[in-house]
């Protein structure tokens, strides 16, 4: 009978913790008021008022981290957060420029071969040490060996730390991209106290940078928790992009993982969260008409493709590319993939980026009747075609499928496989295994970076080789002259339009939406948000 | 194995059983929750509606019970969050609170989750325990207890449910493994740092020691469960003696 006692007792407890839960409930709805309720009015982004410090800023993401060392990270969800803590030496400015960071100004010797960075003085890490020469050299050095972009860095010969303030990069040969290198943003360069990893016995637990803010701690699923650094030493000039002048107002930073788009829209809704990040397009309508919320959009230079598949026919014969590229109706593939809140792109060149000439807006237009023509003169008949795309993303999806529909409007037999996002990276993407394939892109800040990795024959997944487009690329990265480069980038956008390796499509749009109370935050087309400049007022 | 090393995660390098010991009592809490109100809600349904049969009582249980079973978890979870935490502001939306941190917030954190998922399976044991209990109610001895003088209360409450139970514990402990599937769905909604949340990520990032570590930990609790359920069956019938052989 004992034991039975025992579960009676459980049992009782069950009851109790029950009858908790209810009243948890109703005490609840007392104590959450709606948030940013004080005033119905909108103020437009221009009346921000004075900065006020001190508060906790919660912002919800679409995911969580993977890992704290962004060394060896390629995932956008771990560099949102963790670039707040950590900066590179160069960095991108609003339009993808280079702008000093860490280091003042830099300078290239005559045969170009060598590049001498000084040292911003005074700059302090999170452990309380200065920034230094040594730290500088310690980070690359890590990088070149850990990171997955190494592969970037493979004309640096060695850096030498010349004195506290002065790192001297040696370089086999002259190089233009070098400096682009330094500051992508994709799987960043960032700069760590010299010895970091190895008191951390190998992998990076607690990361120390010198960012405005710093890192507290991290329960995976949960939260990341970032705390104001008050000793922050912040570049000078226009906040631009990365850098500029960058000051830490919220004590405290929460980044939440909150994976449904619509939860997460719904925690703002709520108070829960202050910002949140990859509002869907659909939900735009709905928040436009909210007084306590403000929506912050941008066009994104995150860029949508087409990738023709040359492995495999028929898109091995350039009239069938032709004749797709002439079906494209990429108007009408930004209404529906982006609810018309995107722009159509007719190059991966971003508009508003320097590298962008007029060859980078030149574009096939829609012509049905020719591309028949050109589906003639290929010999299709009616065989199957497959599109490929991924699950992950919304936009994908539609986007294929518009695209299926306008190749059916030409007499094509289409149809479209959508796969999971590593099915999809690794059996088609990365294999070259498709006919056509529909994704998307993230910034780069250097034409060549674009270009190289997916036009290039020695780099390139879909098959596509053209002797004369990789000689240009390959001038692309020994000219060190920047005009000269501009004029390789847009032969080689015009040759791509010829040649027809892939296409781009839309510019999908950065969505973010905020509490009224949250000050001073702008999006940015890169698609990253910035906490710092960042204050709340209520 | 054995020796308790699951390997290290592939995107973190964290190891896999730290990894399953930070999730494990969230996901727990979550289950344990929605096993309560599941039972809370499901016997006495059952019981009404097994007394008062074919009565319009009856009716209004069985389609209590009938909405339960049809209405996918998902669903249910993302009505929950639009009434009650978007319309009502009773409940946060998402989020976990460790018990030890703060009882009042993780039971409230947990609120809407757990009865996401425990009104699924209340629908299912509900129509268990109406079953269950009108066999027994037709038995000769139930009829001999009303004779002896027995009130209502003692027949129903002291004999025919508790003679009616060993199918009702057997199904909710099939019905465990449905709840720890339902908390792969279910703590992605509410984003609960769950071993079901921990699957989802793990299956998307392709973390292969991850995700064997998560489906060896949900099929040794499967296993555990089940031994509970053959243990409670010598409460519910002392017939049942596992002291002899």
């Amino acid at each position: 009978m004992q034991k039975f006692r025992k579960i009676r007792v459980f049992a009782l407890f069950a009851m109790v913790l029950m009858l908790a839960w209810v009243t948890a409930g109703c005490g609840g709805s007392a104590s959450a008021p709606p948030a940013g309720s004080e005033n119905g009015s909108t103020t437009s982004p221009q009346e921000q008022g004075t900065p006020k410090s001190g508060g906790k800023l919660t912002v919800g993401v679409s995911a969580d981290l993977t890992k704290l060392d962004l060394h060896g990270s390629t995932v956008l969800s771990d560099r949102i957060p963790l670039l707040h803590v950590q900066e590179m030496l160069v960095t991108i400015d609003e339009k993808m420029n280079i702008i000093p960071m860490l280091a003042q100004k830099w300078e290239t010797s005559e045969d170009g071969k060598s590049v001498t960075f000084a040292l911003r003085k005074g700059v302090p890490f999170h452990n309380g040490k200065e920034m230094k020469a040594e730290d500088v050299k310690y980070s690359i050095e890590r990088f070149m060996q850990v990171a997955a972009r190494k592969g970037e860095f493979s004309m640096v010969d060695s850096i030498e730390a010349k004195d506290d303030y002065t790192v001297v990069f040696h370089l086999k040969q002259p190089s233009g991209v070098f400096l682009a290198s330094l500051a992508n943003p994709y799987n960043p360069a960032v700069i760590m106290p010299k010895g970091i990893a190895e008191e951390q016995s190998g992998t990076i637990t607690k990361p120390i940078g010198t960012g405005p803010f710093q890192f507290e701690k991290w329960e995976q699923g949960k939260q990341l928790v970032l705390k104001r650094f008050y000793q922050y030493a912040s570049p000078e000039g226009d906040t631009s992009g990365f850098g500029g002048a960058k000051k830490p107002y919220v004590d405290e930073v929460i980044f939440k993982p909150i994976s449904e788009a619509t939860v997460r829209l719904t925690a703002l809704e709520t108070g829960e969260i202050d910002l949140a990040t990859d509002i869907l397009p659909k939900d735009v309508k709905r928040l436009e008409t909210s007084s306590n919320i403000v929506l912050a959009k941008e066009t994104s230079m995150n860029w949508g493709y087409l990738f023709f598949g040359f492995k495999k026919p028929p898109f091995d014969n350039l009239k069938m590319r032709q004749a797709v590229a002439y079906a494209l109706n990429k108007q009408e593939i930004v209404d529906v993939a982006t609810w018309s809140l995107g722009k159509v792109a007719s190059s991966p060149v971003y508009t508003e980026t320097e590298w962008y000439t007029e060859a980078h807006a030149k574009d096939y237009q829609q012509d049905l009747e020719k591309a028949k023509q050109l589906l003639k003169e290929a010999g299709y008949n009616g065989e199957k075609i497959v599109i490929s795309t991924a699950k992950a993303y919304d936009h994908h999806q539609k986007a294929a499928l518009t695209i299926q529909n306008q190749l059916k409007k030409i007499g094509m037999n289409v149809e479209v496989e959508i796969l999971e996002w590593a099915s999809f990276i690794s059996e088609r993407s990365n294999s070259g295994d498709y006919q056509l394939a529909v994704s998307h892109i993230t910034p780069r800040p250097d034409p060549n970076q674009i270009y190289y990795a997916y036009t290039h024959s020695s780099s390139n997944f879909n098959g596509y080789k053209n002797p004369k487009m990789d000689e240009l690329l390959d001038k692309g990265v020994t000219t060190v002259d920047q005009g000269e480069r501009k004029e390789i980038y847009s032969q080689v956008q015009d040759l791509l339009r010829e040649d027809l390796s892939f296409t781009a499509t839309y510019y999908y749009p950065v969505i973010e939406a905020h509490q009224s109370y949250l000050k001073g935050y702008q999006s940015w087309s890169a698609g990253y948000p910035r906490l710092w400049n960042v204050w709340i007022d209520k | 194995m054995l020796s308790g090393d699951l390997g290290h995660s592939l995107v973190s390098d964290k190891e896999v059983l730290t990894l399953l010991w930070e999730r494990l009592p969230a996901t727990m809490a979550l289950i344990m929750y929605a096993l309560l109100i599941s039972v809370v809600i499901a016997i006495p349904l059952g019981i009404i509606s097994a007394v008062r049969h074919n009565t319009r009582w009856d009716y209004g249980a069985m389609l209590i019970a009938l909405i339960g079973v049809s209405v996918p978890n998902f669903w249910a979870g993302l009505l929950l969050i639009m009434t009650f935490s978007l319309h009502l502001g009773w409940f946060p939306s998402t989020g976990y609170v460790d018990v030890t941190q703060n009882l009042w917030k993780h039971l409230e954190h947990l609120a809407l989750p757990a009865f996401a998922l425990g009104f699924l399976q209340a629908g299912i044991v509900t129509r268990m325990t109406r079953s269950s209990m009108l066999e027994v109610l037709k038995q000769d001895y139930i009829c001999t207890i009303r004779a002896k003088g027995g009130t209502e209360k003692v027949v129903i409450l002291k004999h025919a449910l508790k003679n009616s139970m060993i199918p009702i514990i057997t199904i909710i402990g099939i019905n465990f493994g449905l709840l720890l599937g339902g908390t792969v769905v279910v703590e992605t909604i509410f984003s609960i740092p769950g071993i079901g949340q921990l699957l989802v990520q793990s299956v998307f990032n392709r973390d292969y020691p991850v995700i064997q570590g998560v489906i060896l930990c949900v099929a040794v609790i499967y296993v555990l469960i089940s031994l509970v359920v053959d243990l409670l069956y010598a409460y519910f019938d002392p017939k049942i003696d596992y002291n002899e052989g």
